[in-house]
């Protein structure tokens, strides 16, 4: 009897340990990391068959909003995930809502018309090359591209041609912290050909 | 004539794959099984169900029809030995001779890591003394962990690209979505026993140890959806505690479970053919060696984003 007190009372104190872990884990994530787990969220999705697997291939924006929460259980940021637009000119969206550690909570489907002129990537998936030039700015230490960390707001990938004529893939970041634009530049397997930032 | 074949025979399985020993073996070796018989069987069944997948997707390469079906085969396999796990650690060459002929660096890095794993998990479960010693003991063992440089993996951060930078990367994620979750539980099972096991008092730990293996059970029990890693869980996240007290470790654990990560898209990717998966297993290998390769100062931990 003695010992399954004791036995409860080491649960209870486990169970508070590990809401104190918990707690601690909440502080909260920069922008760029947000958009980053919003894209591992995308892929799960896909993967697990609920969301179309064109959102891994024909993705053309990311923007991140920061909400206001009011109680535990709000979302803390609200990532949209943004095809190229059809031939009437919407476009397939998802919104992905995440709590203040990035983690996906919940996630909104907005139909449009199937994406039309999407760039055809040959290595890797659109959005594992936007994850690439997450991680890039994720491990610079250049700190106008830092920026980009901690305000990204919106970014853009589009298909240019490189000045040999290869193929290349193009992420554009917008900060809220920076009045410029980050331009990187990729090679289709997603090796970081060049980073810039360019006026608007 | 015989004497030729005997030393060419001899010469080639060596060349095959030979075995990494820790000697002599820890005083503590597999004492985890004594204090914890369920979680050291379990540890038991991740081996023999990563051989034996390894194994069974090494002999359908490039003949995977229906992936769906596939996998709920290799899971309705690996579920019989999840629910009546080893007691004894298999043999991975008796269950997966094809894998290991494939990958015999890479083989030879999980063994020397693995005897880590499981002789820290040993020494947290036994020690008598909680503090100075303890810590002492586990380092003591790390410094012949790092003696071993021909295969020990690298205890340098490295960042999730090493993972999923590759021209083949994520291919078994996405035909086996269920399967990977269940590889992606069994490593958070093992990283979060060194935070269980780290608590002072023996009731403490016993009441961690039979918490993770219920949320194991729990993770495992309507996959895919009861697993919810969006990502590979990392051992300073799950056990930050233990990352702590020993800053090395971690790093060592993440990249070993990257490894197995990169071994599965290997084998399931149409875009490394059976001739060339020795060598792309003999490259792998040796980058999750080196130190440099795919180093990162963040650490794979997403708070330190934010510095």
């Amino acid at each position: 009897m003695k010992n399954a007190k004791l036995f409860l009372i080491s649960l209870v104190f486990v169970s508070l340990s590990n809401s104190v872990l918990l707690a601690a884990d909440t502080a909260s994530v920069t922008l760029g990391k947000v958009v980053e787990l919003g894209c591992h969220r995308l892929e799960r999705l896909v993967t697990l068959g609920k969301i179309d697997e064109s959102f891994l291939t024909k993705i053309n924006s990311i923007q991140i909003t920061k909400l206001q929460p009011t109680k535990p259980t709000d979302p803390s940021f609200k990532v949209v995930v943004t095809q190229y637009s059809g031939a009437d000119g919407t476009a397939n969206q998802v919104d992905l809502m995440m709590d203040a550690n990035g983690k996906g909570i919940a996630q909104t489907l907005r139909a449009g018309a199937d994406a039309q002129n999407a760039p055809v990537w040959n290595d890797k998936d659109a959005v594992s090359l936007v994850e690439n030039s997450l991680h890039y700015i994720f491990e610079s230490n250049d700190s106008e591209i830092k920026l980009f960390v901690t305000g990204l707001s919106y970014l853009r990938l589009k298909q240019v041609n490189n000045d040999r004529g290869e193929k290349s893939a193009r992420v554009q970041m917008n900060s809220t912290d920076s009045s410029k634009i980050l331009e990187i530049t990729m090679k289709e397997d997603g090796t970081v050909e060049s980073a810039n930032t360019v006026n608007p | 004539m015989k004497k030729f074949l005997f030393l060419f025979f001899i010469t080639t399985s060596n060349l095959t794959h030979s075995e990494v020993v820790w000697y002599p073996s820890p005083v503590e070796a597999y004492k985890l099984g004594e204090v914890y018989p369920e979680a050291q069987r379990l540890l038991f069944a991740f081996d023999y169900g990563h051989a034996l997948v390894y194994e069974k997707l090494m002999l359908k390469k490039g003949d995977i029809k229906n992936p769906k079906d596939l996998e709920k085969e290799l899971l309705s396999k690996v579920f019989n030995i999840l629910n009546n796990p080893p007691h004894i650690k298999m043999d991975e060459g008796d269950i997966a001779p094809n894998y290991v002929y494939k990958f015999p660096l890479i083989i030879n890095l999980f063994d020397w890591s693995h005897m880590l794993h499981q002789y820290v998990l040993d020494v947290l479960a036994t020690s008598e003394d909680r503090g100075p010693l303890m810590i002492a003991r586990i380092n003591e063992l790390y410094e012949k962990y790092k003696s071993n440089k021909s295969v020990m993996i690298t205890d340098e951060c490295k960042s999730m690209l090493f993972m999923d930078g590759h021209y083949f990367s994520k291919s078994f994620r996405r035909q086996f979505p269920s399967f990977n979750l269940l590889i992606w539980s069994y490593h958070w099972f093992q990283i979060r026993l060194y935070e269980d096991l780290l608590f002072p008092t023996k009731m403490e730990r016993d009441v961690a140890v039979a918490k993770t293996i219920e949320q194991f059970k729990y993770l495992i029990s309507d996959l895919p959806d009861s697993a919810e890693f969006e990502m590979m869980p990392e051992t300073a996240i799950e056990a930050p505690s233990f990352a702590k007290i020993f800053p090395k470790i971690p790093a060592a654990f993440d990249n070993n479970h990257m490894l197995h990560d990169i071994v599965s898209d290997m084998i399931t990717s149409d875009k490394v053919p059976t001739e060339k998966l020795r060598a792309e297993a003999l490259r792998m290998g040796r980058m999750a060696q080196d130190p440099e390769a795919f180093k990162t100062k963040k650490c794979n931990q997403y708070n330190e984003y934010n510095k």
